[in-house]
């Protein structure tokens, strides 16, 4: 099953992504952010936050935003 | 749900699509491809200017002229990141109406009201009030300038408003300890929000903008939060904590303990302008502690004058005053040796043993 993956970690990403049919919300995040801590994030499913054991459909879109980011100056 | 009932953020959204759509249809491909190329003659021409000034050693020149090379780069540079942006990213329509719409409901949701600043052409939210490390920073209004992001001028999207300013000593200008003038350093935060301007997430770009404010970077930041209530050496310009902050009451200024000091003589603290150097032993005295002396006029601590002498003026003093006492005893031997030799003979002071010792010979 596809759904739509938006992950701004890192460099920022997003694109339709294959993942098994019927996984939960914690096994795609570990999947996808294996050295994420869960808590750290803010996880959304078609624009909502969502529990961890939600269950993912097919075109859902799934977004993670880290609710820490360290600024720094552009030397 | 009550929000699609609502006519405020349609209403936003329609300004979105227009002001975005609108941009689009204005710049193209060939117009960034022209703004580029129209730079090039101007920047051969300060080039060569540059390249003369060198070769022909005008220093002034040569400085001027890297300067005015410097901020022609600066414009090459930025004129070719936007066509390097515009050809990178796919070319996608512009968001549609509907598109918009979500964003917007899922930004009022999450930052609680959205809002169109018709004069900036901007959406703004406002964040919680932000606490980082126990200093109170207050609420920060997050602008995404439309126009800006039609544009692809990366660097002008992103604005960030202190609502209730607390700004650190240093610098009024920062109100937050990666927000300097209104711009937010975004360090790792770059390319995610770089995306998603990009692909016109603009829900994604507030969390992202505001996860920054949260977030407390102690390796980079314009203005550490630990000197952030300190205060700026009147001196050296170093900012100090409150706690190694000095006042001096002379000339009621803060400085740092490394050009505050002390008198030598009163102990009273002052900072080094406000203190007087001894002309003498160089120590630093306050005006208060500081004598002229009264034979040369010199500057000196109370420790290094006596009698309202310095050390120099009193040797010369008590010299002149022992040439006298010579010559005082010498003229006194004479004359007794001429008007009454069998006069009792002065016993003289060891000062004047020799001129005594002559006159007893001449006598005897």
């Amino acid at each position: 099953m596809r759904v739509l993956f938006i992950n701004n970690d890192g460099a920022g990403f997003a694109d339709h992504i294959e993942i098994e049919p019927n996984m939960p919300v914690a096994k795609f995040f570990a999947q996808k952010l294996p050295h994420g801590r869960p808590e750290d994030y803010l996880i959304r499913v078609n624009r909502q936050p969502v529990s961890r054991d939600q269950i993912l459909h097919e075109g859902d879109r799934v977004t993670i935003t880290p609710t820490k980011i360290e600024g720094a100056i552009v030397s | 749900m009550s929000m699609h009932k609502s006519t405020r953020i349609p209403r936003i959204a329609a300004r979105v699509c227009e002001s975005l759509q609108c941009r689009s249809r204005c710049l193209t491909q060939t117009d960034f491809l022209w703004q580029l190329l129209n730079l090039m003659p101007e920047f051969q021409r300060a080039s060569a200017r540059y390249r003369i000034s060198q070769n022909r050693g005008w220093s002034a020149a040569e400085q001027h002229t890297r300067r005015e090379l410097s901020h022609c780069a600066t414009r090459l540079e930025e004129a070719a990141s936007r066509l390097v942006a515009h050809l990178r990213i796919q070319p996608s329509e512009a968001p549609s109406f509907r598109a918009i719409l979500e964003e917007l409901l899922e930004i009022d949701v999450e930052f609680g009201k959205v809002r169109l600043d018709s004069d900036a052409n901007a959406i703004c939210v406002q964040t919680e009030p932000i606490t980082l490390d126990h200093i109170e920073l207050g609420r920060f209004e997050i602008q995404l300038h439309l126009g800006a992001i039609a544009a692809i001028d990366e660097s002008n999207c992103l604005r960030v408003l202190a609502l209730d300013p607390n700004p650190c000593a240093a610098d009024e200008l920062i109100v937050h300890p990666h927000v300097s003038d209104d711009r937010l350093c975004l360090g790792d935060a770059t390319g995610p929000l770089q995306a998603a301007l990009r692909q016109c997430r603009f829900a994604d770009a507030f969390q992202i903008a505001a996860a920054v404010l949260r977030t407390y970077n102690d390796g980079s930041p314009y203005c550490t939060l630990d000197v952030w209530h300190g205060r700026t050496c009147e001196d050296c310009g170093v900012v100090s904590h409150d706690d190694n902050s000095y006042f001096c009451e002379h000339c009621e200024q803060h400085f740092c303990d490394e050009c505050y000091s002390g008198c030598v003589v009163c102990h009273e603290s002052s900072c080094a302008s406000c203190l007087a150097s001894c002309e003498m032993c160089d120590e630093r005295v306050c005006c208060s502690c500081l004598q002229s002396c009264s034979h040369c006029g010199e500057s000196a601590c109370a420790s290094c004058l006596e009698e309202e002498l310095c050390q120099s003026c009193l040797e010369e003093v008590n010299e002149e005053e022992i040439e006298d006492d010579e010559e005082e005893i010498q003229e006194q031997s004479i004359n007794q040796q001429i008007g009454s030799p069998g006069e009792r003979i002065h016993v003289p002071s060891p000062h004047n043993a020799t001129a005594a010792t002559e006159a007893l010979s001449s006598v005897v």
